[in-house]
């Protein structure tokens, strides 16, 4: 055996395995399957009919539009109260007055200029649109296909776009820009960055020529997106209504390694603990964010677990008690989560989470049926009330609760017809 | 906020399979949570450093959400993604060999987004593998791959190319010869090869 070139192919092997993990391709799949999820409107008889009837069409059609793809085309809406008009490629796009403006492709995708930003697109092809950003911060969401090729440009940086939703903001005063990830992933490259960065859901990079910071998105960016969450009528055991979240901004830098002893430590309690390792302080929230979370929870165990759950901001927070529970070490979620519920109140994700604890982790079907029920009642406009509203049926069927399960399903069905749940809250109601 | 992956639910593949058959949103994000690092190591071993794995990834996973009802032993999850994944990957290497014959550079030849490539002589070696790679017919270059890149058993090779233990040993035996007389002249495998062994030239 020629060990030598077997070892060669191995080394390739753990090449190209190391590369694809770097890219982080986790949530970018999830993100794209929950895209195209959430774009399956149509019932799927109709859509094998209307497949199979357009087969032939598109059979004869298909090398004509391979060769020679449509260029993409736009419309825009809220630049006249006389309705969308088409868009123009180089024509200079500011929002009028307080209303946005809003850029509606041909390919699904769409772009929202805020008012006060400019931005102008530079290019339409086959494949996607390459955006200019000359002010202010756009909202875009790209709608992934087999060959998306979109890009952002901002100044001298480049965002290369494939399905996603992101915002990207360009000071033009201070020459930087601001990413900030809500699903999927782009890549980032431009003065103060030595290579292309990989953002990624949930992350914020800020970059200038002096150099860029990629930490966490700023939870006040998430709740201003969550609040635009349809209204839903909760029924019963969603009576009350409560505020608005307002959460505190977190700070997006990593943070600093602290005193060497007491780390050390920390670093016996987390090796005890049975995680994995070896940790390194300071990068808990790089582990979590590659699905790494038994190293993740080791880290954050060795810079000091009481101490974060005191210190961290509310998404931090409810991030670390994440990492714990699907480290699987319920105790210390619960606590983090606790904590989280405890300092932040408005923060609604804790007491999700804990009913996700009570119900996967504890088969506590009971107390997990009060943890739902309870973030209905606090949070009846919160962004996972649906999922919420869904686990609290099952919760009370699961406990045996069948009068409280049929409420929770009448409730349901009112608020979420369509929804995941829907077909076993009618079986509940209807049994 | 908080994780797009849920409570460790589901914990064997029976649980998953009957609720992603009823749709199960959590279901779907558990199934990628546990085999993406499968079908990510299969789909990089047969195409390499590639700007369109995560398209390639993403059709597997559609593959398996779409074909789901007609799993009939839920025990064989991970064998069948692996199943998909191959075919998928194989679907890819197909399609781009049938744009060769077109003049200009075809849409899939052209990264979407920026490859970082490893440096020195893993690069070379990378490049030199995968350039011996892209001339062999499919069956064969996926078998390779399976088998000496990704680190594949046999049987599991055999499993996820569809095909029997003897078949997938004569695929691999010409795959081997096919790659060993390429790799003797490509000069940044020739060195190597030239140490002896199973597939020297000793």
């Amino acid at each position: 055996m020629n060990a030598e070139l077997e070892s060669v192919l191995a080394e390739v092997g753990r090449t190209v395995r190391a590369e694809a993990r770097r890219r982080q391709l986790v949530p970018e799949i999830q993100a794209r399957l929950a895209h195209l999820e959430s774009r399956r409107v149509r019932p799927r008889a109709l859509r094998w009919s209307f497949a199979l009837g357009s087969a032939g069409l598109c059979a004869a059609a298909a090398a004509i539009l391979i060769l020679r793809p449509h260029p993409l085309s736009f419309a825009i809406a809220g630049a006249t109260q006389d309705g969308p008009q088409d868009g123009q490629v180089g024509a200079s796009l500011v929002a009028p007055g307080a209303r946005p403006l809003e850029l509606h492709f041909s390919d699904g995708s769409a772009v929202t200029l805020p008012p006060r930003a400019k931005a102008h697109v530079d290019a339409l092809d086959g494949q996607g649109a390459t955006l200019a950003i000359e002010d202010g911060t756009l909202e875009v969401s790209v709608v992934h296909r087999a060959r998306t090729h979109w890009q952002v440009r901002a100044g001298s940086y480049r965002i290369q776009v494939t399905g996603t939703r992101f915002a990207a903001g360009w000071d033009r005063r201070s020459q930087s820009l601001t990413v900030n990830m809500h699903e999927g992933s782009v890549l980032v490259s431009g003065p103060g960055l030595e290579e292309p960065v990989r953002v990624v859901t949930g992350q914020r990079l800020q970059a200038n020529a002096g150099g860029a910071n990629l930490g966490f998105e700023a939870s006040h960016d998430i709740v201003a997106r969550e609040e635009m969450a349809p209204l839903p009528d909760l029924g019963s055991e969603g009576a009350a209504p409560a505020p608005a979240p307002t959460l505190a901004p977190v700070p997006i830098d990593l943070p600093a390694e602290r005193n060497p002893a007491p780390a050390r430590a920390r670093h016996v309690e987390a090796m005890a603990a049975g995680h994995a390792g070896p940790p390194s302080p300071g990068d808990w929230r790089i582990q979590a964010g590659r699905a790494e979370y038994r190293e993740a929870l080791a880290a954050a165990v060795l810079e000091g677990w009481r101490a974060e759950c005191g210190r961290l901001g509310a998404d931090d927070l409810v991030l670390l008690g994440d990492v714990a529970r699907l480290a699987g070490d319920l105790n210390r979620a619960e606590e983090a989560y606790r904590s989280a519920r405890r300092r932040f109140p408005e923060a609604d994700r804790p007491s999700f989470a804990l009913g996700l604890i009570a119900f996967e982790g504890r088969h506590d079907y009971r107390t997990a049926g009060d943890w739902f029920a309870g973030y209905l009642r606090s949070f009846p406009r919160g962004p996972l009330a649906r999922e919420a509203a869904g686990r609290l049926i099952e919760s009370r069927l699961k406990a045996g609760d069948d009068g409280r399960a049929r409420e929770a399903a009448s409730s349901y069905l009112r608020a979420f017809p369509d929804g995941p749940h829907a077909a076993l809250a009618r079986r509940t109601v209807t049994p | 906020m908080l994780a797009p992956t849920p409570a460790p639910a589901f914990a064997d593949d029976g649980e998953l399979v009957a609720a992603l058959r009823l749709g199960d949103s959590r279901a779907r994000l558990i199934l990628v949570e546990r085999y993406e690092p499968l079908v990510e190591r299969l789909v990089a071993g047969a195409l390499g450093i590639d700007a369109e794995i995560a398209d390639v990834i993403q059709d597997v996973f559609v593959a398996v959400l779409e074909g789901i009802r007609n799993l009939k032993d839920a025990s064989a999850l991970r064998s069948w993604i692996a199943t998909l994944a191959v075919f998928t990957a194989r679907g890819r290497i197909r399609r781009r060999r049938r744009w060769r014959w077109i003049r200009f550079v075809a849409p899939e030849d052209v990264p979407e987004v920026p490859v970082a490539a490893p440096q020195g002589e893993t690069r070379e070696a990378v490049r030199a593998t995968y350039s011996i790679l892209a001339e062999f017919p499919a069956d064969e270059r996926i078998a390779f791959s399976l088998r000496f890149i990704s680190e594949m058993q046999l049987t599991e090779v055999a499993s996820a190319c569809s095909v029997s233990l003897a078949t997938i040993k004569r695929r691999l035996a010409r795959a081997e010869r096919r790659f060993v007389e390429a790799a003797g002249a490509h000069p940044a495998l020739d060195e190597r090869l030239a140490r002896g062994g199973r597939w020297g030239k000793s």
